[in-house]
């Protein structure tokens, strides 16, 4: 029954997204891009990660999209504007390029022996992929220091770093 | 369950065609797009080496979430540079942006 | 030892960890909101009355040409700043949500390394503010 649902929203993940590169307007790009990442959080709730899907579409359906949206609202694109975005012949070289590589890279993998032994494990800890294992990773237990709290402590200063980073270039005339 | 090697197949595809709209599209807001596509394979990736690998830690679900972190934090710059270079020439196409050619 | 300590936590889930059972009530929630925002939709299309007029097609605007093309209008760059503001302080709550969860287990250095983590972040809450961008005019 897994497997079923692996199918589904793998094939719609896969859709959604190559309709996302292929639509001209950015507002249906954008929207192809949200509904695919909630295939994605489908995927992961199916990988027993619930707090990791949540997150998922808390954050980069919720919060991350609707910027693009909010930036596509600010430009006010014409359409004789985004239109200008035409398939070339030229476009055709790296086309082929990711086509060839990605061929390689599948071959590999399906081929692999080492990636084929691997089975999903039946008895996952208790918590696997819950609120309190990620809790315990970033802030330890009560007599340890949490194996990722450095981590934690550093995500900060990039959150930092990128609200500087938005306030100089979106504010100042360049 | 699906076997881990269609997983990183799905992964693998999906990064593709992250890269196939950075590389084909002319809009900056869609390879933005598509560059968001990219990180989410390479969670995928993650998540699914933790889940069928090293299932008794939680590391890949932790650099996920520092990906997520990563993710927010450059789409806040890089649609800040977006607006700057709209203020500027009033344009989002790269063909257009090409005042370093000429 | 982090395995025996992950086996120790009191938190259990159900034991089967299938999409099918242990999902089935957020499924039920989609299906039903797709269900409701699609059958308005479709109610008020099929059900409702429509008496279509060419008084009723004509954009109805008084005071200047109708024709004008300037139809842009000026989204102000505020906008975009409060929804930066918004994802940034969003992430940061989501990564709250775990320490707020399980404050009782874990111990006094998770107070310690919240403080940290928060006060860096409120100096770019202080860098926001006197840059006058929480300002709406």
């Amino acid at each position: 029954m897994g497997v079923y649902i692996f199918y589904l929203f793998g094939t719609g993940l896969i859709a959604t997204s190559i309709v996302a590169i292929l639509m001209k307007n950015p507002v249906h790009s954008v929207l192809s891009v949200v509904s695919s990442f909630f295939f994605l959080a489908g995927i992961y709730a199916g990988l027993s990660m619930q707090f990791l899907a949540v997150i998922q579409i808390l954050v980069y359906a919720g919060a991350i999209m609707v910027l693009f949206i909010f930036i596509i609202m600010l430009f006010d694109l014409q359409k004789s504007e985004y239109s200008k975005d035409r398939f070339l012949w030229r476009d055709l070289v790296p086309l082929a390029l990711i086509l060839i590589t990605a061929a390689g890279f599948i071959s590999a993998i399906s081929r692999s022996e080492s990636i084929k032994n691997y089975v999903a494990n039946a008895k996952l800890p208790s918590n696997f992929g819950s609120v309190s294992a990620v809790s315990f990773e970033f802030f330890g237990t009560s007599n340890s220091v949490g194996r990722f709290s450095f981590l934690f402590e550093v995500i900060s200063i990039l959150l930092l770093s990128a609200i500087v980073g938005a306030v100089v270039l979106a504010k100042r005339k360049l | 369950m699906a076997p881990l090697s269609l997983y990183i197949m799905l992964s693998t595809i999906l990064f593709f065609i992250g890269l196939t709209g950075v590389l084909v599209r002319r809009n900056i807001i869609i390879m933005m797009v598509s560059i968001e596509i990219m990180l989410n394979a390479s969670n995928l990736a993650l998540v699914a080496f933790n889940r069928f690998r090293f299932y008794d830690s939680n590391d890949g679900m932790i650099f996920s979430f520092l990906i997520i972190a990563i993710a927010a934090a450059e789409v806040a710059v890089g649609l800040a540079i977006v607006i700057a270079i709209y203020r500027k020439k009033k344009t989002v196409m790269i063909q257009d942006l090409n005042v370093m050619k000429h | 030892m982090f395995k025996i300590f992950l086996m120790s936590t009191t938190e259990s889930l159900s034991k089967s960890l299938d999409l099918t059972t242990t999902y089935l009530p957020i499924v039920m929630m989609i299906v039903v909101a797709l269900i409701v925002a699609f059958g308005m939709l479709a109610l008020s299309i099929f059900a409702g009355p429509k008496y279509p007029s060419k008084a009723k097609e004509y954009p109805f605007e008084c005071g200047w040409l109708l024709d004008s093309k300037d139809t842009k209008r000026k989204h102000s760059i505020k906008f975009y700043m409060v929804a930066i503001m918004f994802l940034i302080f969003d992430l940061e709550i989501v990564f709250m949500y775990p320490w707020a969860i399980t404050f009782r287990q874990i111990g006094l250095v998770s107070l310690v390394e919240m403080f940290i983590f928060l006060s860096i972040l409120v100096v770019g809450y202080i860098y926001v503010w006197k840059k006058g961008i929480l300002e709406w005019d």
